[in-house]
């Protein structure tokens, strides 16, 4: 009996984490803090692998979520490991060969009210995604590509927020809440090796709940599938005249309309 | 036994970004830093797998410009370094038994994989010797099989890999990732990327003390080596040498009987 586990993490959602990323920046202060923010995002990863073997995994694939977040040399030497810039898809690599698919260092979608840096892929635009009649954020996002690939969603690790928006899409994931939203940039975490020893203990119990097949992979109601993608600015990246299936619901909302899942929600992330 | 190991940056495991080494920003000094340490711990892999399979020496030659980090090398090699070197293979010649090539990336244009250059990414530079289309890999092994030196060992990425054996096909590899895109890849962890390095030396030095890997030997003399960028090099005709043919402002051929004076003329030509 063979489980490999998609291990994807994001950066906002990890104990100690409450400002945004400043990897942009060019003030040797935010070198430090980076540095730093992606230090507790290794060790959550590990504690989530360790966990993940522990509980009968026999694979286990680090993707890297947030851009440039992962500190190759403190990966768990039993991972593989995904990273770069410019993938092809979102989610690489993901397909029906993965057990079960964990979400660390999640956080809750846009406008959540108390979640930690609550967002839903890109804050500034205050991005909104509906999938099937139901607001969903990143979460929700890879719980369908992997349903739609047959794989189940069994952890998310985050705030407790996160957490709650996971289990209301999910009510069989295992979380691990590593920090209590109290506004967009700030929280009540955990300390540093609690929050890991929540995470390991919530990976194992899923990845034991994933082998048992307790965990059913997330299927929105379809087909056809409907989603909108809001924005508070026009979206002038999106082209006026979309294909058969698209409409724009207002200068700010388009919609679109797949017989297949996969397809809408390529629609959905590639904007 | 002496074994030449030469080095590049864009193969080996965790690295999938450009060596940008003229970025002053404060992020990149410290990941600029990791990726040499990343290189020099597969180069002292390489080299212990080498000094366990038999090797009587090792020198590490540094390819990628400025990316030896000098006091992290094993103490068993010698490490030639700097810039301006007078050929772009320095100290390479028939007293070495056999030649690694670590941290090697796959030619220009080839699909998938991570960080695919030859020679400069920015011009779209590409290369051919003969017939058939080389990177630097290729050129790497038809320059040290005319010096007598088999290429017994390749790491990097499966592109890579597939590359190696496709100009030697007894070559030993080890991949240490999987190109995924041009600036992605799906990599080893660092410990077991090293063990993989570590093994695969060992063993192509063992099989270069028995005879096992042939030298690359591309068809000729003539040679032609052909040489194409997007790049317009409209100073060149004044300087133009016998046996260099252009073909258009942004392709120049060299031809001649010396393989190593072609090659020299391809690798030197910006």
């Amino acid at each position: 009996m063979s489980l490999k586990v998609y291990l994807f993490t994001d950066l906002e959602g990890v104990a100690g984490v409450d400002r945004w990323d400043a990897r942009d920046s060019d003030r040797p202060v935010d070198a430090r803090r980076c540095r730093e923010t992606r230090e507790l995002l290794m060790g959550e990863v590990n504690a989530a692998a360790d966990g993940a073997f522990a509980g009968g995994a026999t694979a286990v694939v680090l993707v890297q979520g947030h851009a440039d977040s992962m500190i190759y040399e403190l990966a768990d030497e039993r991972l593989e490991i995904i990273k770069g810039t410019g993938y092809p898809t979102w989610l690489p690599e993901l397909g029906a060969d993965s057990g079960a698919a964990f979400f660390v260092g999640a956080h809750s979608f846009c406008h959540t009210p108390q979640g930690t840096l609550a967002h839903t892929f890109n804050f500034k635009k205050r991005r909104q995604w509906w999938l099937c009649g139901r607001e969903i954020g990143e979460l929700g996002m890879l719980a369908a590509y992997c349903g739609a690939h047959g794989v189940p969603l069994a952890l998310a690790t985050g705030d407790d927020k996160l957490c709650r928006e996971a289990r209301e899409l999910i009510p069989e994931i295992e979380t691990a809440q590593v920090k209590v939203g109290l506004g967009i940039e700030s929280a009540r975490h955990l300390s540093r090796d609690r929050a890991r020893e929540e995470v390991r203990m919530a990976a194992l119990r899923a990845a034991e709940r994933a082998a048992k097949g307790e965990v059913p992979p997330y299927q929105p109601p379809g087909p056809p599938y409907t989603s909108r993608v809001r924005t508070r600015v026009r979206n002038l990246h999106v082209p006026r005249h979309l294909p058969p299936g698209d409409r724009w619901v207002s200068p700010y909302e388009t919609e679109h309309t797949r017989q297949e899942l996969l397809e809408l929600l390529r629609c959905m992330t590639d904007i | 036994m002496k074994i030449y190991l030469y080095t590049d940056l864009e193969g080996v495991a965790g690295v999938d970004q450009w060596d940008n080494r003229a970025s002053d920003r404060p992020g990149f000094v410290g990941r600029r830093r990791e990726m040499c340490e990343l290189l020099m711990g597969e180069v002292n892999a390489a080299a212990d797998g080498a000094f366990a399979g038999g090797a009587t020496g090792v020198v590490l030659v540094q390819g990628h410009g400025d990316s030896a980090v000098y006091e992290l090398a094993d103490e068993r090699l010698e490490i030639v370094k700097g810039s301006g070197y007078s050929t772009w293979l320095p100290e390479l010649g028939a007293e070495f038994a056999a030649a690694f090539y670590v941290g090697s990336h796959a030619m220009g244009g080839t699909a998938g994989a991570t960080l695919a250059h030859t020679f400069c990414f920015e011009d779209g530079r590409r290369w051919w010797l003969g017939d058939r289309e080389i990177g630097e890999f290729g050129a790497f092994a038809a320059i040290a099989g005319a010096h007598g030196v088999p290429v017994v060992l390749a790491t990097g990425d499966d592109k890579l890999c597939a590359e190696a054996r496709a100009f030697v096909p007894e070559i030993e590899t080890a991949q240490v990732k999987v190109g995924i895109g041009t600036n992605s890849a799906r990599h080893l962890s660092m410990r077991r990327a090293r063990e993989v390095v570590r093994m695969a030396a060992l063993r192509a030095t063992e099989r270069a003390a028995r005879g096992e890997v042939p030298l690359y030997r591309p068809p000729g003399p003539p040679y032609v080596a052909r040489f194409r960028s997007r790049r317009r090099h409209l100073c060149l005709p004044r300087t133009q040498q016998p046996g260099e043919r252009w073909l258009s402002p942004y392709e120049v051929e060299f031809s001649g009987d010396d393989l190593l004076e072609v090659l020299g003329r391809l690798t030197f030509f910006y």
